[in-house]
């Protein structure tokens, strides 16, 4: 083989596991798929993670060390990796969300069109129709001053969360890890203005509206326009915001009136909120129809096609969870790791946080902490001991109140939705 | 703000005059991860006019699935329709420089 035409780890590893794994590291798939590593093989992956690897005998076969796949100006926010400039999509990286509430300079960016130049609360107004006893339209004051106001900690995070991670690849931006937040919103309950437009009993979903422009720029042509069913926006959870972490609310996350529907896709908290209709159907506006924020109604091989009919519409998010703390790559003088995150899960809250430091072969339970209150993400943390000096990985894994927990493998859609594996951070013990 | 539509019209016309990239345009295509070669004035054109060509480096699709995409612009995203000689210019090249084996290798670059 010529020189120029060495192939590289993970070009042979596409081709075949089982054989790369004996021509690098040769290490022979034992029939339980746990990898086996030999002497010079163990000592090469050794060299290449930059440490010897304890747990080496419980790695998978045809498993590659996190630690060799891994390695933005925006006004107002802080180390957000741009993905798009028009429309703009930027993400926070793992590290970079440490914080329980999430600060405004740390809140991904998801924006389908264009954002209104005029982001003014003065002259704002929203309007409240459709299948409704009394259309209303209010000015954010009178939204201050008609209803409640109230401030609560509400995780968004969009549903391609996790994309980049997908082969064969999906479809739009690529989102990594870092489209998740929680920043406490202040507005007042969308249920309680729809209460006093009063729902008519015909409407079963709602459409929002927002002024932002579409990328074409083609005039009335919406960008975005999602809705949900009723009962989920009767949930008294869900806000219609004016301040974001006690203070105006970040333009490009949506100033200066938006709405905040916890727990299911970013989507459906529309920013830039203009409007709010009811309808009898299912609402149809750009990005509710075809395959947008829709996964197939039963299982799929990766790369399978599926018929647009076994489509269905995402509604909440699944249980997941996050390691902010140490940033991947860290390096212990002493073998202990302290390891923070945060987890949540959908419509329901998360039970417990395991970690594992030996490719999952056993786990520990992490010190869990309550909501701050309902749809606000859950901090855990704990302190690891490393048992000799090598390379390790972290693996975090949530489970939710109803015993679901977050899966090793990516359960492949085709628009790249959904993605709640468990993360994985590269740890040495030097 | 142009219009997408005035934006690709324009564009049309600067690649139909045979006004070739600058080289500084070209060399920030390549950084950008738009390699030099046949289709590449094309895409920059028909793409950049409604959103950025960091979107389309993102992505990494078979040559059914850019067309696929290239149908859906047109049909529900207010795309201008190509002339033939251009789609297939735009197509070749993205099938050929942002396939699912392209970003596969990119991935791991990372």
């Amino acid at each position: 083989m010529a020189a120029d035409k060495i192939p590289g780890l993970f070009e042979l590893y596409d081709k075949d596991a089982d054989q790369a794994d004996r021509l690098l590291f040769g290490r022979v798939a034992r029939p339980d798929r746990r990898g086996f590593l030999r002497g010079a093989g163990l000592t090469t992956m050794s060299a290449m993670v930059g440490a010897a690897i304890p747990f080496a005998r419980h790695m998978p076969s045809g498993f590659i060390p996190v630690a060799l796949a891994e390695s933005s100006v925006i006004e107002g926010k802080d180390g957000l990796t741009l993905l798009n400039d028009r429309p703009l999509n930027a993400e926070t990286p793992p590290h970079l969300l440490a914080d329980a509430i999430t600060p405004t300079n740390r809140h991904f960016i998801r924006n389908n069109g264009i954002p209104p130049e005029n982001t003014s609360p003065d002259g704002w107004s929203l309007t409240i129709d459709g299948l409704v006893d009394k259309p209303m339209t209010l000015s954010i004051d009178d939204l201050k001053s008609k209803f409640d106001v109230v401030t609560a900690a509400l995780t968004i995070e969009c549903g391609g969360n996790g994309r980049s991670f997908f082969d064969p690849p999906a479809k739009g931006n690529q989102w990594t890890l870092g489209a998740v937040a929680c920043s406490e919103w202040t507005g007042v309950r969308l249920a309680d203005v729809l209460k006093a437009a009063g729902v008519k009993d015909n409407a079963v979903y709602t459409a929002h509206v927002s002024a932002d422009a579409h990328l074409s720029g083609k005039e009335g042509k919406l960008a975005i326009s999602r809705g949900v069913p009723i009962a989920k926006a009767m949930d008294p959870n869900n806000l219609i915001a004016f301040a974001q972490n006690g203070a105006a609310m970040h333009p490009m996350n949506g100033a200066p009136l938006r709405l905040v529907v916890p727990g299911w896709p970013g989507s459906c908290s529309q920013k830039w909120l203009t409007r709010v209709w009811l309808r009898d159907q299912v609402h149809d506006g750009p990005k509710m129809t075809g395959k947008a924020y829709r996964v197939p109604n039963h299982p799929v091989e990766p790369g399978e096609k599926v018929a647009k009919t076994d489509f269905e519409i995402i509604h909440a998010m699944p249980v997941k969870s996050l390691i902010t703390a140490p940033e991947s790559g860290y390096a212990s003088a002493d073998g202990k790791v302290a390891v923070a995150g945060h987890a949540w899960a959908g419509d329901d809250a998360v039970a417990r946080v395991d970690l594992s430091v030996d490719f999952g072969a056993s786990w520990i339970a992490a010190t869990l902490d309550q909501p701050a209150n309902p749809y606000a993400w859950q901090n855990f943390s704990a302190t690891l001991s490393l048992p000799k000096k090598g390379y390790y990985e972290v693996w975090a894994r949530a489970t939710s109140d109803k015993g679901v927990a977050q899966p090793h493998a990516i359960a492949w859609n085709p628009k790249g939705y959904l993605n709640n594996s468990m993360h994985r951070i590269a740890v040495r013990y030097a | 703000m142009i219009s997408c539509v005035r934006a690709v019209g324009l564009a049309c016309v600067l690649v139909a005059a045979g006004l070739a990239l600058s080289k500084a345009r070209a060399d920030e295509l390549t950084a950008l991860g738009l390699p030099p070669d046949q289709g590449r004035e094309e895409v920059e054109a028909y793409c950049s006019g409604c959103h950025s060509l960091k979107l389309v480096v993102q992505q990494g699709l078979s040559q059914e699935a850019w067309d696929e995409l290239l149908d859906w612009m047109i049909e529900e995203q207010e795309m201008e329709p190509m002339e033939a000689v251009d789609r297939n210019l735009v197509l070749d090249y993205l099938s050929k420089h942002l396939s699912i084996e392209a970003v596969r290798a990119r991935r791991k670059q990372r």
